[in-house]
């Protein structure tokens, strides 16, 4: 028995997708049987739990869930120590640095003010470039605080970039690719190293094939 | 009153009971098992000099709890237990005769908040400082399968042998800063970052059983630093096979440890319901040197509050004392012979509280079986 989270909601609907085309019944979790329920069989080999996405990262990293399936932004704000074993190429989006159109970012010797609600994110993004930067974590719209005059720019998710655009924002520079990701524990990738095998290669295998679409 | 008066700061518990009970009994059961295969105990100061962690260990600054010395200089609580002893190794050992040593110490490291994380870590383990060659690593090793098997539960161990990465990295010659970010990637198993470095990108997933050599030989093709690492590791894993723990151990080629002073084999211990690796170690050749005295060494450390915590998640909530106890009350005049009752019998022991009326309500509570009250001298039994 293998016991997974999965982060509620979108990533949850595409990995139950995913998990049944990989020949797991799942139909547990079918929207009008559901209920209230956090906890589900998978077929006979998965217990799954679902959860918020940071929630996800909290219970894999604390051994409570041996894997789960969570989206890469998560990850890389929570720098938890887990293995990320699969890029399942879904949910697909990226951290862009973005801010008023037309300015540019890196102009002048202004100390900068970055607004984002990935705090460590942008902090390391920067870091790594040996930029200092003030990071203000924000938790609703962060387009507003550029706007506002509260930040020169903002570190945030984007996909299509419509809401950026529609606040006469744009984006700088991309500051990496996410994706839905498979985590696993790292002690219980080795207790239960046969369940974990099995499971992973008919995850791959549907990887493979969707992603050849 | 201040704000924290009544708490304790963020990562440290306090600890009492069964749980108290358990995490000595590991320590005394370890202890026994180290002194009968002829180790000595070595107990090293709670702070040292910044300098020697700086010098030995590879924690980051912000991870270690600082202070400062009355003449000023820069203090740490002990951040982990080899650099200190490889310290004492240095400057107190001539090398020449193996010494074997063990330690139950905690250690300190600042952990990031709200993620369950402890900042107070109880270890115990061994060092055998003073020899190379396969057979103090097969001793090493032998002793941390004899203390998983004596913590009880299920386990594994896991071997590794850093040789193997090394001599793989090394054919990239890339910059340091690449180089480290490729081993932060290969730590995490994030084969999915890693772009080109085809043969890198497939280290995550060298482990498992016997299977993994074959595979590690077909991936190091001509590198014969790494064929020779393979062949040591061949060697280990042979010699332990023999010995009759093949179902306890597993290999892992991407094992690179967090601490960068493993210069050989190195190895993890695994139980079955913990949430990390319970167990870490392996040999450090080149530690001792950076002290200023070249004595090779290997050892390892168990994680004694990580294996507590996983008993007691196994252990049913309510480990009642099925012992006997008696609870044995008396007046000024008695002293002496209560106490010398105590002392004679087997799960007796003296009440704090005076009254009959408090002693009987302590006793029923607490689960006693019986009250031994003296009083004038004269000796009552009551059956609760």
């Amino acid at each position: 028995m293998i016991r997974l989270a999965l982060t509620k909601g979108r990533i949850e609907k595409k990995a139950l997708e995913y998990l049944a085309m990989a020949g797991y019944d799942v139909s547990e979790l079918d929207e009008d049987k559901k209920g209230r329920k956090l906890l589900f069989k998978v077929g006979d080999s998965i217990e799954v739990v679902l959860a918020k996405a940071a929630d996800v990262i909290t219970y894999v990293e604390r051994g409570v869930c041996d894997g789960g399936i969570v989206g890469e932004d998560t990850i890389m704000e929570a720098k938890a120590s887990v293995y990320e074993l699969l890029d399942l190429n879904f949910g697909k989006c990226r951290f862009a640095l973005a801010g008023i159109k037309g300015k540019n970012f890196y102009d002048g010797y202004g100390h900068k003010v970055i607004a984002s609600k990935y705090p460590n994110v942008t902090k390391d993004y920067f870091d790594e470039k040996g930029i200092d930067v003030e990071v203000v974590k924000i938790d609703g719209s962060v387009e507003l605080a550029p706007i506002l005059g509260l930040s020169d720019a903002i570190v945030d998710i984007v996909e299509t970039g419509s809401t950026l655009k529609a606040n006469g924002l744009e984006v700088y520079e991309d500051v990496a690719p996410i994706s839905a990701r498979f985590i696993a524990n790292i002690s219980r990738i080795k207790t239960k190293k046969n369940e974990f095998d099995t499971l992973l290669s008919a995850l791959s295998a549907v990887v493979a094939k969707e992603s050849a679409k | 009153m201040s704000g924290n008066t009544r708490n304790v700061p963020l990562g440290t518990r306090d600890v009492m009971f069964c749980e108290a009970e358990l995490f000595r009994a590991l320590e005394t059961k370890l202890t026994e098992l180290y002194k009968n295969r002829g180790y000595s105990e070595i107990i090293t100061p709670g702070i040292e000099y910044y300098d020697v962690f700086e010098a030995g260990s590879t924690l980051r600054q912000e991870q270690m709890y600082k202070l400062t010395s009355p003449d000023g200089r820069l203090l740490v609580l002990r951040a982990d237990n080899t650099t200190p002893i490889a310290r004492v190794a240095a400057t107190r050992f001539e090398s020449g005769a193996p010494v074997k040593l063990f330690y139950h110490q905690k250690v300190y490291r600042l952990s990031e908040g709200h993620k369950g994380r402890k900042s107070e870590i109880a270890q115990s383990g061994v060092e055998i400082l003073g020899a190379s060659g396969i057979h103090s690593d097969l001793l090493c090793m032998i002793t941390a399968i004899e203390t998983l098997s004596a913590l009880g539960g299920d386990f594994k161990l896991e071997l590794g042998h850093v040789g193997y990465y090394n001599a793989l990295i090394s054919e990239l010659s890339l910059e340091p800063e690449q180089a480290d970010r490729l081993r932060r990637l290969v730590e995490a198993k994030d084969a999915n970052k890693i772009s080109g470095y085809d043969k890198i990108k497939k280290i995550p997933f060298l482990f498992g059983g016997e299977e993994v050599f074959e595979e590690a030989e077909a991936l190091a093709g001509d590198n014969t630093e790494a064929i020779n690492a393979l062949t040591y590791l061949k060697k280990l894993y042979g010699a332990l096979c023999e010995a009759g723990y093949k179902d306890k151990i597993m290999l892992d080629l991407g094992i690179v440890h967090a601490f960068d002073y493993y210069t050989g084999a190195v190895f993890k211990g695994y139980m079955a319901n913990a949430g990390e690796p319970v167990l870490a170690g392996g040999r450090y050749d080149t530690l001792i040197a950076r002290f200023d005295n070249s004595i090779p060494a290997t050892g390892f450390g168990v994680n004694i509050s990580e294996v507590a915590d996983t008993l007691l998640r196994e252990t049913s909530a309510d480990t009642v004392n099925d012992k006997k106890r008696e609870l044995v009350c008396f007046d000024a005049a008695s002293l002496g012979e209560a106490a010398r009752y105590v002392a004679e019998t087997e799960g007796a022991e003296l009440s704090a509280l005076g009254s009959k009326k408090e002693n009987f309500e302590y006793a029923e509570k607490s689960g006693f079986s019986k009250i031994v009250s003296f009083e004038n001298k004269a000796k009552t039994v009551y059956m609760i």
